[in-house]
């Protein structure tokens, strides 16, 4: 199982990009906060979706797929069965920038 | 023409005859006409979609390549299907003309209406991509056969349609020899009597 590792940034950081045919899956999620901070840590898919009925001409959307907050000094561990779907970019998001927090996804493509 | 099986069928091979029967499917190809299948070649071919919760799209398969440009080519197509759980597929041929419905007049398909909604699809789980189940043929000029693909989940969904295409080159005979194999491909009109 392929897995990057990212730092807290509140710009947002790209974990991985899923192949058009595919679809993405986390698997892992681990985060090591050792900043001196609360952070919390945002999951999100970016996707454009196909036109459709309703909208003809879609532009990207951001949707949040997992929101966790883990207190400073503290490793937050998931290991997660498949019901985290990622359709097209993963990004991690955090409430702080700090190089001391570390975060670790796991992931495959089916 | 479209049928759904309960196991994936057999590719045709070459030297294996077809014949056209229950109606005329082009002005090329009559009802009734005969072909003996001279090379096939095997492509896989992969169509994504991400469709909102409770929206629809239609692919004309036609205008995603699925259709070939010469008279003389059958397009045999497996369709098979990855993700998208909660998408439903209607085939329709030509548009707007639903291809499985019951006999009662007012069960037809309806992906609009909840009560009409599970009736006619097809999905990830009657036709999934490692085992296809849904086996269409195309030739050039024949009517447009169309999926609408409904999302009935409660979020943004990803549907993989992965199509295994038999490209059959076809030589025109009068007759079969009696000890040949021979499949029928019958006109969408015959198969939804």
């Amino acid at each position: 199982m392929p897995s990057v590792v990212v730092e807290a940034d509140t710009g947002g950081k790209t974990v991985f990009e899923v192949p058009r045919n595919k679809i993405g899956k986390i698997k892992l999620l681990e985060i090591d906060n050792q900043s001196s901070s609360v952070i919390t840590v945002t999951i999100q898919d970016v996707f454009t979706p196909s036109p459709s009925a309703s909208n003809y001409n879609p532009t990207p959307v951001t949707k949040e797929r997992k929101v966790i907050t883990v207190a400073n000094g503290e490793t937050y561990t998931e290991k997660i069965d498949g019901n985290i779907e990622i359709l097209g970019t993963c990004n991690v998001v955090a409430s702080e920038t700090d190089s001391a927090c570390k975060i670790t996804i796991g992931y495959e493509f089916e | 023409m479209i049928k759904l099986f309960t196991e994936t069928p057999p590719l045709l091979l070459p030297r294996q005859y077809v014949k056209f029967t229950g109606a005329d499917f082009t002005d090329e190809i009559r009802e009734g006409d005969t072909f003996k299948i001279e090379r096939t070649q095997q492509i896989v071919y992969e169509q994504t979609f991400i469709l909102p919760s409770s929206d629809y799209t239609q692919v004309d398969l036609n205008d995603i390549g699925l259709y070939p440009t010469n008279v003389h080519t059958l397009y045999e197509i497996l369709v098979g299907f990855k993700g998208g759980k909660d998408i439903l597929i209607y085939p329709q041929v030509p548009a707007g003309k639903y291809f499985a419905r019951l006999e009662e007049s007012q069960l037809f398909p309806n992906p609009g209406n909840p009560l009409l909604r599970y009736i006619g699809f097809v999905d990830v789980e009657t036709s999934p991509v490692d085992e296809p189940k849904l086996r269409i043929h195309t030739v050039k000029d024949l009517e447009p056969i169309i999926f609408i693909l409904y999302n009935d989940g409660s979020d943004y969904e990803k549907l993989v349609m992965k199509f295994m295409v038999n490209r059959c080159r076809l030589v025109r005979v009068e007759e079969i020899p009696p000890e040949e194999r021979m499949r029928e491909i019958q006109h969408y009109e015959y198969l939804r009597w």
